[in-house]
């Protein structure tokens, strides 16, 4: 029972990371399944479903159809829903039936594209993993077919893993975008929110990527081999760790190599002057309740690794851990950060008594047996979806700075 | 690499000539992959002196999905790397998605990248009963198929069932339709019958394979005939069958 849920809601899953990337474009998307996991995306995992025309179906999968294997229905329908929309592109997206009667969309996806012409895709997502492999699955399957290598433009980049999963309506990305542009940077395409196909097609000629999440850096590291164009893995939150974040832009820039631009064990240790193997900082001693790290942020470890940045370097925090709750990419990790693969993980990490302050999801908060500990929301939509959706932080740039003195202002009082 | 599968109705004799193809092969210095999918798991057992082997399910489930390689690739005559798929106990689970199961580890365990194998045979189960047994002709997989028969109206029928499948999947890139591969059962009239079905499907038959007392021989060892009795009239069909198989699928 150590993966049971009892407080949490079950994180976005694959699927919608998928629905999330080609909901820009004009694509007729269907999920097939019997409604349950459409409804799930377009009900919690998509702020942008509302109101919009982005035409997402749900294949209406039955218990017959599941037994049949009746792939021809499924087509049949795909192909109508194309003559009403004449979409760009079309994609089947799996759920947890398709994966136990082994459906083989991809196959499914070319076929239909034989009969239509229209481009297809089919993917086997199974509900089982985060959004973020889905995204960068679906991000990379479109490079593949509709991008060819480009001559490069110099000043242009591309953002690479923005979802609504990590950063809900674009707030922050849109504040990034804006510091971009004050630098005299230009913006080939904005992977996957706020796109077209033409700057996808475009996005093989940016100088350098910019990988803003995980699905980011997934994506970048593939593009590198593809396209030969380097990344900088990281988000500028906080002035001084900003400046840093765009001298390491410029250094990629001029030196073609890429960078995850995060604090490095000696950041820590040099605070207390001992090796980076087990400073009274904490760092490689996390077990050690005296000497263990002090904050505790909880989320997507790239957003994470940035928040801890920027309170290293604009307050001096020097004693901060990471924990992950999409699983943990081993380049993006201190040694005391933390892969926190379930509900119960997550909270006995929270009520360690090392910790004196969270920064977390709203949601994490149920799980704090000691109110004690100090917690700072910030929401993010893969956990609690709209229902928390005002407390997604504003923390690009000086942005991170008010938020953090708005917080030590209340704490005082 | 080249991947091929090789489908046929049930007892028509796949096993078999797809050991004494794989045997055939090794013996020429190339690297092979014999890969049954069956739950029954006998594929390969005539390559590897009789012994069944391990199962790549078995070991999921045995080693709580910390499976590596070597739990369950083993090389056998010639060095032939011998994987069987497996399946549940009979009568409960899914067999069809336990093929997909143990397909997926293999990829995952980079199978592929570590052999090197210039061929893969997968020996599939009769009829292709449900999804996951057409698994191994799906786009990324097997590149041809051949189909096993005899001159007996089921294996007739078999074949022209599964021919039909895998013409339905055409548009999907699935594994092309190769041919057909009589295994003789001495029936009146065989070839004649083999050919007009051959006709019929559009394809061809592209060897006979004659009926012969020392595939028992060599069985009873534990051995195909092309390691038991190389220099053979058998072991020199199996060969033939070989080169043609070589030419068909282009190498
Ligand atoms: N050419 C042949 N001459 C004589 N005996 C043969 C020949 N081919 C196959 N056999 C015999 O037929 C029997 C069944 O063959 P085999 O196990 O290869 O069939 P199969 O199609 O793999 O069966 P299954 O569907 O059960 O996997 C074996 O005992 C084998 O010795
Ligand atoms: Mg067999």
């Amino acid at each position: 029972m150590a993966v049971l849920s009892l407080f949490l809601p079950p994180f976005s899953p694959d699927y919608s990371g998928v629905s999330a990337v080609l909901f820009d474009l004009k694509t007729v998307t269907a999920m097939h399944d019997a409604s349950g996991c459409t409804g799930n995306y377009t009900g919690y995992d998509e702020p942008r479903w509302y109101g919009s025309k982005s035409p997402v179906y749900c294949s209406g999968l039955r218990e017959i159809d599941a037994v049949l294997g009746d792939d021809e229905k499924l087509i049949q329908k795909m192909i109508d829903a194309a003559r009403d929309i004449q979409p760009d592109l079309m994609a089947l997206v799996g759920s947890p039936v398709p994966m136990v009667i082994g459906s083989d969309l991809a196959g499914v996806a070319a076929e239909l594209e034989a009969r239509t012409g229209i481009p297809s895709f089919g993917f086997d997502t199974t509900g089982t993993t985060y959004y973020d492999k889905g995204a960068a699955a679906t991000i990379l399957a479109l490079l593949e077919r509709f991008t060819e290598p480009l001559a490069t433009m110099p000043g242009s980049v591309n953002i690479l893993g923005a979802t609504p999963m990590d950063f809900g309506k674009g707030e922050n990305l849109r504040d990034l975008k804006k510091l971009l542009q004050d630098r005299g940077l230009f913006l080939t395409a904005c992977l996957a929110m706020d796109y077209n196909l033409a700057a996808l097609r475009q996005s093989a000629a940016a100088e350098v990527n910019l990988a803003v999440s995980r699905t980011g850096l997934l994506v970048a590291a593939e593009m590198e081999k593809r396209y030969g164009i380097p990344y900088l893995c990281g988000l500028p939150y906080g002035e001084k760790a900003s400046e840093e974040y765009f001298a390491a832009l410029e250094e990629v820039r001029q030196s073609r190599q890429s960078r995850i631009f995060n604090a490095s064990s000696r950041d820590f240790c040099d605070c207390c002057k001992l090796s980076a193997a087990g400073g009274a900082c904490g760092v490689g001693r996390a077990n050690d309740s005296r000497t263990a790290p002090e904050i505790l942020i909880v989320g997507e470890q790239v957003q994470a690794n940035a928040i801890r940045l920027a309170l290293q370097r604009d307050y001096g925090e020097s004693s901060v851990a990471v924990g992950c709750l999409f699983g943990l990419e081993p380049g993006l990790a201190l040694p005391q950060d933390k892969d926190l693969k379930s509900e119960q993980l997550i909270g006995q990490e929270l009520n360690r008594d090392n910790y004196r302050l969270i920064i977390a999801d709203p949601f994490l908060k149920v799980l704090l047996q000691n109110n004690q500990k100090e917690f700072w929301p910030n929401a993010q939509y893969a956990v609690s979806s709209k229902l928390a959706a005002d407390q997604i932080a504003r923390l690009t740039g000086s942005h991170f700075n008010r938020w953090v003195n708005l917080r030590i202002e209340k704490t005082k009082v | 690499m080249k991947k091929i599968a090789i489908y046929g109705k049930g007892g028509i004799g796949k096993s078999t000539t797809t050991s004494n193809l794989s045997a055939a092969l090794a013996a020429r210095g190339l690297k092979v992959m014999q890969i049954g999918c069956d739950p029954k798991a006998d594929s390969t057992k005539n390559l590897m002196q009789g012994r069944i082997i391990p199962t790549v399910l078995d070991q999921i489930r045995q080693r709580d999905n910390q499976v590596e390689l070597d739990h369950i690739a083993f090389e056998g005559f010639g060095g032939v790397v011998c994987v069987e798929a497996g399946g549940p106990t009979p009568g409960i689970g899914c067999a069809g998605r336990g093929i997909i199961t143990a397909f997926q580890k293999l990829e995952e365990l980079k199978a592929y990248e570590r052999y090197q194998p210039d061929i893969v045979f997968y020996d599939v189960l009769g009829d292709v009963v449900c999804g996951g047994f057409a698994m191994p002709i799906r786009g990324g997989y097997a590149d041809n198929v051949f189909i096993v028969t005899s001159g007996e109206m089921m294996a007739l029928y078999a074949a022209t069932n599964i021919a039909h499948a895998i013409e339905n999947f055409g548009k999907r890139g699935y594994a092309k339709y190769s041919g057909l591969i009589q295994n003789s059962r001495n029936v009146e009239n065989e070839d004649a019958l083999v050919q007009q079905v051959a006709r019929e499907s559009g394809t061809q038959v592209i060897k006979i394979i004659p009926r012969h007392k020392l595939v028992q021989q060599a069985e009873n060892q534990g051995m195909t005939v092309v390691e038991a009795f190389p220099g053979s009239e058998m072991a020199r069909e199996y060969n033939c069958l070989a080169d043609k198989v070589m030419k068909e699928v282009g190498l």
